[in-house]
This record gives structure tokens, C-alpha cells and sequence, in this order.
């Protein structure tokens, strides 16, 4: 598949979902360049969470389209150059009883894989915790696990759902900086946040989303009062004055 | 050789025994980590409608019973998918219906000259040639299946959303997990009864876990106190005259015991 060929990552065109009647996603389209780094910022329960589930195809749109990739969000080849970190590591229970290794290959396996696994516990920086059980790890540590078992795919595009959500500052800055090396190899980055800081300084532009597309700036951080006020009726856009450029 | 090899009737019982002590906790530990462990319950209880239709129909216990299981487990798969009722009601109404059912057909084909409590609390010693035959191909075929496809079935249990992004058919494969839980209990009836079969494929598995080690550490842990369990619990039961399924659930529960006291004394050690 020749992904490297493809300027648009992702291109959604009249996307509508519909969930018990009610419109979750309102009739909105967008364009996401190969190689971007997109925040998609909102209040909570403005769908942020439910666009992720669209562009990974863990659900499918109402009405509209999405391709990822050039192809369908279903195909399998097209997946196959997806990586995905959900929330708080996901549905992954703390007695989960698994290594990090085994967390970071997953299903994978063949010589290929087996580069790209080392790669990613290398540049996690997590090689040294390879043999030790998940439940033995700090909150940090298994945001950078997640993140190493979605690089480990050797995505095209990483998809991340509140990634530092409960994390301290410190974990934090080390996440937003393995994000920042990773979208510096070509791999495009599309992280769901409620913190407007975070993605005025990381991202580089943002969607803005309230059951509809607020705006979608090209510079995250231009964002601006207007559409913050919208966003989450406040005046929050004073969090973002010292970013204004 | 001692007497307990020497009876053909024993030698089965440990061929049979062996079987099960190794597929039970090998498809059990995908049941536990996903927390399907009432699955197992729920299967066991439909299986006995399985025994009770075959009764009335004349037909073999053991494959009745996996048909019935297979069924109601695609059925538990395919309502849980739709989303439109808890999975605990799901789980409830087949455990309750598959109770129910059982009773009734067991009340229809009253006067079939059927022990039925050695399907309720599993008599390894009455199992005949052919069902050791059955039983050991169906174990086979879903051992080697579960190895084939263990790094898939491991990526569902660790998150299943991860998995059908990456590309894994996450559909199918839980389909294929459900009917592999089926086809376990299917084969363990004669070993620990219906009323037991959740427990060989979930506590062997609970004690390994004691030990917070790896995935792959853990299930070969919980073979070894599933295998130990089974033989102890035939020799136990033999020497001393005790119901076999009862015996070896009880040695697992010693297992366990046991296991949570060495895991706590290795923590301490460590720190």
C-alpha cells in the first residue's frame, strides 16, 4: 500500500452520527494533511471521543464518508498503518496478568514486527521493563507501554484519547516530547484532549468540536476567544492569551 | 504397579483426566482475564439441557451437549454485540433458561434408567471407550486451535478496541473463543460434573495469577496446578472412596491456597 504517497491522512465528508435519535456528530467535513499533528479539543460530550471511534472504524457514520489513508476505515490493509492509545490504557485491567513485552507485541510476530518492537521499547525508553508485569508499573510508565504497543504497528497514523489524562506534569511533559519525536518521523498524530493548554503548545493545528465543527485552524494555537466561548460557554480563552502568536 | 493403574477403568480416567486438566485452564485463562468467568457457569448449565435432550432423544451426551452449547453460546455472543441488554442479563437469562430447560426435559424422559447425577457431579470413572476417544479428539482439536491462535485471542482480552483497530477480527475471534469455552465444558461433564466445569477452568488459573507474572508464565502455572489437581484428585478419590469431580475441584482449591501463600511470600522477599 503505498501510504507515503498519500497527502491527505484523512478526509471525513458530511460526517453525521446518529445515536438514539439524537445527532452525536452533525453533518461536518474535514481534511487532515500526512504528517499533521491535529488536536481535536471539546467540552465533554461534544463527540470528541466518538470521532476517534469513526476514524479508527470502531464505528461506522450515520450518514457521510471517511477515508483514512486513501481507503475505508473497515479495510484491513488500511488498518494494518493505524495505531491507537485509548484512554487511561484502555479496558486493560491492573491484574491483567501480562509483561511489558507481551502488552508491546500484542499479536505481532515475524522478523519485521520483531525490528519494530524493539524500536518502539528502545525509543520509549521502556527496554528495561521488558520482563516486568504491568501490574507493577507507575501510571507513566504504562501511558509510554500503550504508546510503544501502537508504535510497535509502525503506524501511519496514531490516533491517542486523552493519553496523559491522571499523569503528573513531569510524565506528562516525557509524553507530550515521545509525541513530538514520533510526528518528527513523518507519523501523523491525532490526539483527543479537553486541555486547551495542551493543544495550543503541542499540536499543530486543531478541531474544534461541539456536536459540530467549531472551527478547524490550521495553527492551534490561534484558536481563538470566540470559538473557546463556544466551545464551553466560559471564558477559558484567557488560558490561551499567552500562546496567541 | 499399583492397583490404581493396573484397572483399565482407572487408566482411562487419567488419560480423560489429563486431557481435561490441560485444555480447561488453557482456554480458562482467556474466560478469567476478560472476566467471563460466569460464562463458564452459564455454558455448564446450558449443557445440561444438552444431556437432558439427549436423553429424551437417544442420542450421545457429549456431542448433544457441545451442540447445545455452541448454539446458546453464539446466541450470548450475538446479543452482547447488539448492546441492547446488560451482558449480565444476557449471562442470567441463558444460566436460568438453560437450568430450566434442563429440568423440564429431565422430567419428560423420566424412567430412562440414566444416572443423571453423574453428569451433575461428574463421575470419571464411568467414562466409556468412546467418549475417552471423543473427548480427547475434541481436546486435541481445541488445544491446538487455541495455540494457533493464541497471540489473536491474547490482543482481544488485552483490549478489544486496540485489536479491531489494528486490523484483528475481533468478531470472529470472540465467536471462536466462545465456542472453544463450549466445546471445553463439553468434555469436562464427565470429569467434574456440570456443576463443577467452571471451576477446573477458572481456579487453576486464579491461583497462577497469585504469582503476577506474565501471560504465557501464568498459563503454564495454571497447567501445573490444573494436571496436578486432576491426578491428585483421582488417586485421592479412589483410595478413599470420595466422589472424583468433588475431589479434584478441592485439590484445586488447596492449589490455590497454597499458591496465594508462596506469591505473598515472595512479594515480601522482594521488597
Amino acid at each position: 500500500m503505498p501510504v507515503a504517497k498519500i497527502s491527505a491522512a484523512i478526509t471525513a465528508s458530511h460526517l453525521t452520527f446518529t445515536r438514539n435519535g439524537e445527532d452525536v456528530l452533525h453533518d461536518f467535513s474535514f481534511t487532515i494533511a500526512a504528517g499533521d499533528y491535529v488536536g481535536v479539543i471539546g467540552p465533554n460530550g461534544g463527540g470528541k471521543t466518538t470521532l476517534l471511534r469513526l476514524l479508527l472504524g470502531l464505528l461506522q457514520p450515520t450518514n457521510g464518508s471517511i477515508t483514512l489513508l486513501g481507503g475505508k476505515t473497515t479495510e484491513t490493509q488500511v488498518r494494518r498503518h493505524v495505531g491507537y492509545v485509548p484512554q487511561r490504557g484502555g479496558s486493560l485491567d491492573a491484574q491483567f496478568p501480562a509483561t511489558v513485552e507481551e502488552v508491546v507485541r500484542s499479536w505481532r510476530h515475524g522478523a519485521e514486527a520483531e525490528r519494530h518492537i524493539a524500536e518502539a521499547m528502545h525509543d520509549m525508553g521502556i527496554e528495561k521493563l521488558a520482563a516486568r508485569p504491568m501490574s507493577r508499573l507507575s501510571g507513566g510508565e504504562r501511558q509510554k507501554v500503550m504508546l510503544a504497543r501502537a508504535m510497535a504497528g509502525n503506524p501511519s497514523i496514531l490516533f491517542l484519547d486523552e493519553p496523559v489524562d491522571g499523569l503528573d506534569p513531569a510524565s506528562r511533559d516525557a509524553f507530550y516530547a515521545l509525541l513530538r519525536t514520533i510526528n518528527a518521523k513523518g507519523v501523523t498524530i491525532i490526539f483527543v484532549s479537553h486541555d486547551v493548554h495542551a493543544i495550543a503548545q503541542e499540536a499543530s493545528s486543531a478541531i474544534c468540536l461541539k456536536h459540530q465543527l467549531v472551527c478547524h485552524s490550521k495553527k492551534a494555537c490561534h484558536i481563538d476567544g470566540e470559538e473557546l466561548r463556544d466551545l464551553f460557554h466560559s471564558d477559558r480563552h484567557a488560558l490561551l492569551d499567552h500562546h496567541d502568536t | 504397579m499399583p492397583a490404581i493403574f493396573a484397572l483399565e477403568f482407572m487408566q482411562r480416567a487419567f488419560a480423560v483426566g489429563l486431557v481435561v486438566g490441560i485444555v480447561a485452564p488453557t482456554i480458562g485463562i482467556f474466560f478469567v482475564v476478560r472476566r467471563y468467568s460466569s460464562m463458564a457457569d452459564t455454558l455448564a448449565h446450558v449443557s445440561l439441557a444438552g444431556i437432558a435432550a439427549s436423553l429424551l432423544a437417544g442420542t450421545a451426551a457429549i456431542p448433544t451437549a457441545l451442540v447445545v452449547a455452541v448454539c446458546s453460546v453464539l446466541g450470548i455472543e450475538h446479543l452482547r454485540e447488539k448492546k441492547t441488554l446488560l451482558p449480565d442479563t444476557i449471562v442470567s437469562l441463558f444460566l436460568f433458561g438453560g437450568l430450566a430447560t434442563g429440568i423440564v426435559l429431565l422430567g419428560l424422559s423420566h424412567g430412562k434408567n440414566v444416572n443423571i447425577v453423574n453428569y451433575l457431579f461428574g463421575n470419571i470413572v464411568t467414562v466409556t471407550p468412546q467418549d475417552a476417544w471423543l473427548i480427547t479428539i475434541l481436546g486435541v482439536i481445541a488445544f491446538v486451535l487455541t495455540l494457533v491462535l493464541w497471540r489473536h485471542l491474547f490482543a482481544i482480552s488485552l483490549d478489544e478496541d486496540v485489536a479491531a483497530a489494528g486490523g484483528l477480527h475481533v468478531r470472529l475471534l470472540n465467536r471462536v473463543l466462545a465456542v472453544l469455552g463450549a466445546a471445553t465444558i463439553a468434555i469436562s461433564m464427565n470429569v467434574v460434573g456440570v456443576l463443577l466445569i467452571g471451576a477446573l477452568m477458572v481456579i487453576p488459573v486464579l491461583g497462577a495469577m497469585q504469582f503476577r507474572v506474565g501471560f504465557r508464565r501464568t498459563w503454564e502455572l495454571s497447567l501445573i496446578i490444573s494436571v496436578l489437581s486432576v491426578v491428585l484428585g483421582l488417586v485421592a478419590s479412589f483410595y478413599l472412596d470420595l466422589a472424583s469431580g468433588g475431589t479434584i475441584v478441592l485439590c484445586a482449591i488447596g492449589f490455590f491456597i497454597v499458591s496465594t501463600f508462596l506469591a505473598g511470600g515472595m512479594t515480601k522477599r522482594q521488597l
